[in-house]
C-alpha cells in the first residue's frame, strides 16, 4: 500500500511541496516569531486574498495577483506606520479586512462561473500542479539564499536594529527586503495550507524549535526538520482517513508542541547547543 | 578638538517639545555625564546625537569619521532572544558595508576575546543572553559597543538597577576609557556622576546646569 501511495505524481508534488514548504517555514517562521512580526503576516496573508481575487477577474495566475498585493500591504504598513506614527496593530487591522473586502468583491464581479475560492483559504496540498512546485522551488532558493548569505546582518537586524543603524547600515533596506520574503513565503505556502494557517505553519514549528535551542541557526534548522515530519506524518495520515491535509497537518504540530513542552527537554537542549559550538560555530 | 558640536538643537514630538534652544560643544576624551528629570530629553538628546532622530531644528556636527559605540538601556531587551554572549559581542564587529556571506575574521574574534577579558566576562562566553544577570547583561552590551573600537561612547542608564559595587565598578571602568575617548553618559546617579565625569549637564527641555571641571 506504501509504495502504490507513493506512485502517485500528485503525492509525490504533495510531498515535494511539504519539504519546500517546511524549509520556508523554518526558515522564515523564527524570523516573524523573534521580530514580533505574527499579525504582520497575519495581515499580509489575508491582503494577499485580495490579490487573488483581482488575479481572477483580469484572468492572469491568482498567485501573482496574491503576491502584488502581499508586498503592497507589506511595505504600506511600513511606511504608513513611520510617516504618521499610527500603531500598525490598527493599520494591519484594516489592510487584514480590506484585503478579504476587496477579494470577495472582485470575485463577485468576474464574469461567468464563481471559481472555488476555499483551496486559497484552506489550501489544497493534493493538487499542486509540477509547475507551480518548480516555481517553489525557486522562490525558496531566494529565499533561502537572502537569508543564510548575509546571517549575521539578518540577526543584528532582529535583536537590536538601532545598533544597527548606529554603526550605518541602512536598517530601512534590510526592513524592506524582509518584508518582501515574507510576503514571497506567505504567497509559496497559500496552496499548500491556505490563508488561513499559514500563520501556524509560521509559528508551531519555531516555538517546537525554540523547546530544543537558544540558537537561531538551529532554530531554522530545527524548525525545517519538524515541519517535514509532521507535513509528512499530516499527508499520511489525512490520505488514510481522507480528511482535510492542511488541518491535519496543523493540528498535528499543535499536539505535537503540547507533548514535548510538557516533557523535560533540558537535557536535550544541553546537547544541541553543544552541537552548536563545536560544528555551526567552526562551519 | 571637539568631537560634538551643537548649535540651537530643538526637537518637537508632533507637538510635544522635548528639547529646545540645545547649544553644546564636547570636548574629545572627556568625560559628559547628563542628568535632568524623567520626561527631562535625555534619551531624546542621545538618539539625536547617534543619528537616530532627526532634529526638528537646529544641527548636530560630529567630528569627521569618529565611530560612535552605542551602549542602549539593557532592560529595553527581549531577553529571550536566541543568541549567546559571543554572538552579542561580534555584532560590533559588523563592516558597515554588507557583503554576501561575509564571516568574521580571527582578528574580528581575536578582539572580541581581549574586551571580554577586559571586561572580565570571557567565561560567559557561551551563555544565552536571558542567563545573565542585569550587571552581566550590561558589560556585555558594552563590551559590543567597545569591540567596534569608537571614538566616542555613549551610554544610556548603564546603571540603572545594579548594586553599588557592580555601579562603582562601571564608572571606574568608564573613566578609564575616558583617556583614549569621549564618553557620554545619561543617569540618574548624581553622586558617581559628580565623582566620575569631567562635566555634567543637566537637562530639563534647555540645558539648565552645567558644571565644568
Ligand atoms: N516617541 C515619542 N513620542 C512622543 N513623545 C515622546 C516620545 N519619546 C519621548 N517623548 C516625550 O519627549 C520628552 C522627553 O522624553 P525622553 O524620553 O527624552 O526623556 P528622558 O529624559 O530620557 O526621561 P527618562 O529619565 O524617564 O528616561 C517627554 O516629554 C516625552 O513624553
Ligand atoms: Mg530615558
Amino acid at each position: 500500500m506504501v509504495i502504490a501511495f507513493f506512485s502517485y505524481t500528485f503525492i509525490q508534488n504533495a510531498f515535494m511541496a511539504a519539504v519546500l514548504a517546511s524549509i520556508v517555514c523554518g526558515i522564515i517562521g523564527p524570523i516573524i516569531v523573534e521580530k514580533h512580526l505574527v499579525s504582520m503576516s497575519g495581515g499580509i496573508a489575508h491582503a494577499s486574498f485580495g490579490g487573488i481575487g483581482f488575479g481572477y477577474l483580469l484572468g492572469i495566475e491568482p498567485i501573482i495577483g496574491g503576491l502584488i498585493f502581499s508586498i503592497g500591504a507589506s511595505l504600506s504598513i511600513s511606511t504608513i506606520k513611520k510617516k504618521t506614527n499610527t500603531n500598525s496593530d490598527i493599520l494591519i487591522g484594516m489592510f487584514w479586512a480590506v484585503g478579504m473586502a476587496l477579494g470577495i468583491l472582485f470575485i463577485s464581479l468576474t464574469p461567468g462561473y464563481p471559481p472555488d475560492m476555499t483551496s486559497y483559504l484552506f489550501g489544497d496540498i493534493l493538487t499542486v500542479s509540477s509547475l507551480y512546485i518548480k516555481i517553489m522551488l525557486v522562490l525558496s532558493t531566494l529565499i533561502t539564499f537572502s537569508i543564510i548569505s548575509i546571517f549575521n546582518y539578518w540577526r543584528a537586524y532582529l535583536f537590536d536594529e538601532e545598533f544597527l543603524k548606529v554603526l550605518g547600515i541602512n536598517i530601512l533596506r534590510l526592513e524592506r527586503v524582509l518584508f518582501i520574503l515574507i510576503s514571497l513565503s506567505i504567497v509559496i505556502l497559500i496552496k499548500v495550507v491556505g490563508i488561513i494557517l499559514i500563520i501556524a505553519l509560521l509559528t508551531i514549528p519555531p516555538a517546537i524549535a525554540k523547546l530544543f535551542t537558544d540558537n537561531l541557526k538551529s532554530m531554522m534548522i530545527i524548525s525545517s526538520f519538524v515541519g517535514v515530519l509532521f507535513s509528512f506524518i499530516g499527508l499520511f495520515i489525512s490520505y488514510l482517513y481522507n480528511i482535510p491535509s492542511g488541518a491535519t497537518i496543523i493540528l498535528l504540530s499543535v499536539i505535537g508542541y503540547f507533548i514535548l513542552s510538557m516533557l523535560k527537554i533540558n537535557h536535550t537542549k544541553k546537547i544541541i547547543n553543544y552541537f552548536n559550538r563545536q560544528v555551526i560555530r567552526k562551519g | 578638538m571637539y568631537d560634538i558640536d551643537i548649535e540651537d538643537l530643538s526637537v518637537y514630538y508632533g507637538s510635544v517639545c522635548a528639547l529646545k534652544n540645545i547649544n553644546l560643544k564636547v570636548k574629545s576624551q572627556k568625560f559628559l555625564g547628563i542628568t535632568g528629570p524623567n520626561g527631562g530629553g535625555k534619551t531624546t538628546f542621545i538618539k539625536v546625537l547617534l543619528g537616530l532622530l532627526k532634529p526638528t531644528r537646529g544641527s548636530v556636527f560630529i567630528k569627521r569619521d569618529s565611530v560612535i559605540g552605542y551602549v542602549p538601556q539593557y532592560v529595553f531587551f527581549d531577553r529571550r532572544f536566541p543568541i549567546d554572549v559571543l554572538d552579542t559581542i561580534l555584532m560590533g564587529r559588523l563592516p558597515n558595508k554588507i557583503r554576501l556571506f561575509q564571516g568574521f575574521s580571527v582578528e574580528d574574534k581575536k578582539c572580541v576575546q581581549e574586551v571580554m577579558e577586559y571586561l572580565r566576562i570571557r567565561d560567559l562566553s557561551n551563555r544565552q543572553i536571558g542567563q545573565l544577570s542585569g550587571g552581566q547583561m550590561q558589560k556585555v552590551l558594552i563590551a559590543r559597543a567597545l569591540v567596534s573600537d569608537p571614538k566616542i561612547l555613549v551610554l544610556d542608564e548603564p546603571a540603572a538597577s545594579l548594586d553599588s559595587s557592580t555601579k562603582k565598578e562601571i564608572y571606574e571602568m568608564l573613566h578609564k576609557l575616558s583617556k583614549d575617548k569621549t564618553i557620554i553618559v545619561v543617569s540618574h546617579d548624581m553622586e558617581e556622576i559628580f565623582s566620575y565625569a569631567d562635566n555634567v549637564i543637566f537637562l530639563n527641555k534647555t540645558i539648565q546646569h552645567y558644571k565644568n571641571e
